[in-house]
């Protein structure tokens, strides 16, 4: 790209020979392009690389189209670097012969291949093919293997399917790859009929930066420990809605990774087998966001320049979880545990957001609220935001994460919808727990409000501890209730009342 | 770094001097100059007094105008870092690009013109911009469209797609 670019800078730039015969600027002048110049054909005058980053910008179909403009343009398209297929798009018009669209789409793809230029390289190779009937055009892997063959540097493939793809293998050994973004099926897809990724055989992405994976499925313990110590330069990686077939564990080990996020995946498993744990080694990481279920156990060793983490872990099983008695209370201690595991392995962490799943479960059981004050501090998060149901037994759990990170100065809560009932506490306990970490915190928001009892209790609490607090936004979400006004004036009234610590909060509802 | 290192002493402003192509000075601070890369590369090589630049290619109107987008570059990219430093939330970003949007809302003569000069003085933000501009203009019109849209005249009676 830059290469290109360099070699239009055929212009040197020259010293000026004096200033004594030139005017300055701020003088009035005389507009240069008066109406008469309207008719000129500009556009066509730009020099070719201009014109092919302008058709590089387009879908391919439109790059395609602008052949017929005038000689001008006939063969400008033939250098695009980017090819961008979109099933969504009305191809009909490319062909008159042909009715089913599968087949003028694939005969369109084909065309673009056999007439570009094979000496321009491919940037980019985006193919976006996403119809009802999931039918997979059978030309896909060519199209894939054309790319290559001009040293494409980004692939992009989202395609839905009910079949199982075999990707061709040089794709895996293929240098000059930059960004490789794989999505085949869709959540619509069952999960035993997603595509499935097979180990290839040899892996060498030298350049790989990124790595994004959807409704794939891994399969076998050699790819999962070939894959990542073969990208060594690997920033990105994202996998969602993938499935891990037979994996015991699942190494995610890279020296650059900067961003991981791993959402939605799932097990094929068989009774008695466990669920697949995830290692993650990035002693360069940046960010994590991770939704997932409590079940499947991580192992995170992380750097202290880690920033940005969100733990969004929440239950596979509800009907499992709300089984009342003796197991219920163990998987409860279980899942506190393994969180409270993670919680210490990103303790350096600047950002911090937790699922209302996470609260609960360190929630009315006091054991771990103990451990978690005494093993974790959090001594550089800024911003907190705690997604919660607010129930009774949330507020002393929220209150235990404030009070090991002293130095928060934005507090978010989400406030969502209950899953699971309270159960009831000890008296007093929610108004005894200490509160000394309140004088950085600035910021405090409170989303999806209701005007509930909690909520004011919360921000009872809040304002009544935090010294320096500047603004309190309550976002509401009252639309449904017939007595909405009454109940936000009520609200607002109780709210005004509480005692301050801090002489300037202003309190917004949204 | 270096500007939280002892922000109180601000340095005198260096300045470069700029020359449109019909003649008109444009004293410019030497960071908004070095937007573009055409003046960076080798800028360490000359000497101080003699930094002026004739740009032959570019008239000055269009001049003001790049100006004007550097100028305002330079000033976002220090408040969104600092921004960034003291941890304070802030919508820079967002907003310059607003502003660019409202920039580029020209007339497509003045947008021709910047375009050749982003890309004669390899301003790669300006250039990407009045790129996305015109392809936003191309796409989704057919083709007899962008000819009267652009003024293309139709020298070509051969449909190369027509054969197929």
């Amino acid at each position: 790209y830059v290469d290109c670019f360099n070699n239009y800078l055929y212009i040197s730039l020259f010293s000026a020979m004096g200033k004594s015969n030139r005017q300055m600027s701020h003088k009035k002048k005389l507009k240069k392009n008066d109406t008469g110049q309207n008719n000129e054909d500009r556009l066509s005058s730009l020099p070719d690389n201009i014109l092919h980053k302008i058709l590089d910008l387009l879908d391919t179909l439109y790059a395609v189209r602008s052949s017929i403009l005038s000689k001008r343009w006939r063969d400008l398209w033939t250098c695009l670097s980017n090819l961008n297929f979109n099933s969504t798009i009305d191809y009909e018009a490319t062909n008159k012969h042909l009715n089913n669209k599968d087949e003028i789409f694939t005969k369109f793809v084909d065309q673009v291949f056999i007439h570009r230029d094979r000496s321009c390289n491919i940037r980019t190779f985006h193919l976006f093919y996403n119809e009802e009937h999931f039918r997979v055009p059978h030309r896909f892997c060519s199209w894939i293997l054309g790319s290559i063959q001009c040293n494409v540097q980004e692939l992009n493939i989202n395609i839905s399917t009910f079949y199982s793809l075999h990707l061709p293998s040089c794709l895996f050994e293929c240098k000059p790859l930059k960004v490789l973004k794989l999505k085949f099926g869709s959540i619509q897809v069952p999960l035993k009929l997603r595509p499935w990724f097979f180990y290839p055989g040899d892996i060498a992405l030298p350049n790989l930066k990124t790595l994004h994976l959807e409704s794939v499925c891994f399969v076998g313990e050699e790819l999962a420990n070939k894959l990542f110590s073969n990208c060594p330069v690997l920033e990105s990686l994202v996998i969602i809605n993938s499935q891990f077939v037979k994996l015991k564990s699942f190494l995610i080990i890279g020296p650059n990774l900067k961003h991981i996020v791993i959402e939605n995946c799932s097990d094929e498993l068989d009774v008695d087998s466990s669920y697949c744990e995830i290692i993650i080694h990035a002693s360069k990481l940046v960010a994590l966001r991770c939704k997932d279920h409590m079940d499947r156990h991580y192992t995170l060793e992380m750097p202290c320049s880690l920033v940005d983490v969100s733990m969004d872990m929440g239950i596979e099983d509800l009907r499992g979880w709300l089984r009342g008695g003796r197991l219920q209370t163990e998987r409860k201690k279980q899942y506190a545990l393994n969180m409270l595991t993670y919680l210490k392995s990103v303790c350096s962490v600047r950002s911090l957001t937790l699922s209302p799943w996470l609260i609960e479960v360190f929630s009315n059981n006091p054991g771990i609220e103990k451990s978690l004050s005494v093993s974790v501090q959090f001594q550089n998060l800024r911003y907190m935001k705690l997604k919660t149901w607010l129930s009774r037994d949330h507020i002393p759990a929220i209150l235990c994460l404030l009070h090991i990170s002293p130095n928060v100065e934005t507090l978010i809560l989400e406030v969502t919808k209950k899953m699971v009932n309270s159960t009831y506490r000890r008296e007093n306990q929610d108004t005894e727990f200490p509160l000394q970490c309140m004088d950085h915190l600035k910021f405090v928001e409170i989303q999806g409000s209701q005007g509930r009892k909690n909520e004011l209790k919360i921000l009872e609490i809040l304002l009544k501890n935090a010294e320096i607090l500047e603004k309190v936004v309550v976002f509401t979400s009252m639309e449904q209730l017939p007595d909405r006004e009454q109940r936000l004036m009520d609200f607002s009234e109780k709210l005004r009342q509480y005692p301050r610590a801090s002489s300037n909060t202003v309190i917004t509802f949204i | 770094m270096k500007d939280s290192f002892n922000p109180s002493i601000e340095p005198p402003k260096k300045t470069v001097t700029l020359v449109s192509s019909d003649g008109y000075d444009f004293e410019v601070e030497e960071e908004v100059a070095l937007e573009s890369q055409v003046i960076k590369d080798g800028f360490e090589d000359k000497a101080v007094d003699d930094r002026e630049y004739l740009l032959f290619n570019v008239h000055s109107d269009t001049l003001e105008l790049i100006i004007k987008y550097c100028e305002k570059h330079v000033s976002s990219r220090k408040s969104i870092s600092a921004a960034a430093a003291s941890s304070s939330s802030s919508n820079g970003e967002e907003a310059l690009k607003e502003w660019d949007e409202h920039f580029i809302s020209v007339d497509t003569n003045t947008l021709y013109d910047i375009l050749m000069a982003a890309d004669y003085l390899n301003i790669k933000s300006l250039l990407d911009l009045a790129i996305q501009k015109v392809a936003d203009t191309i796409h989704g019109r057919s083709p007899e469209q962008i000819r009267k849209k652009f003024n293309i005249e139709n020298d070509s009676i051969i449909d190369p797609w027509a054969s197929e």
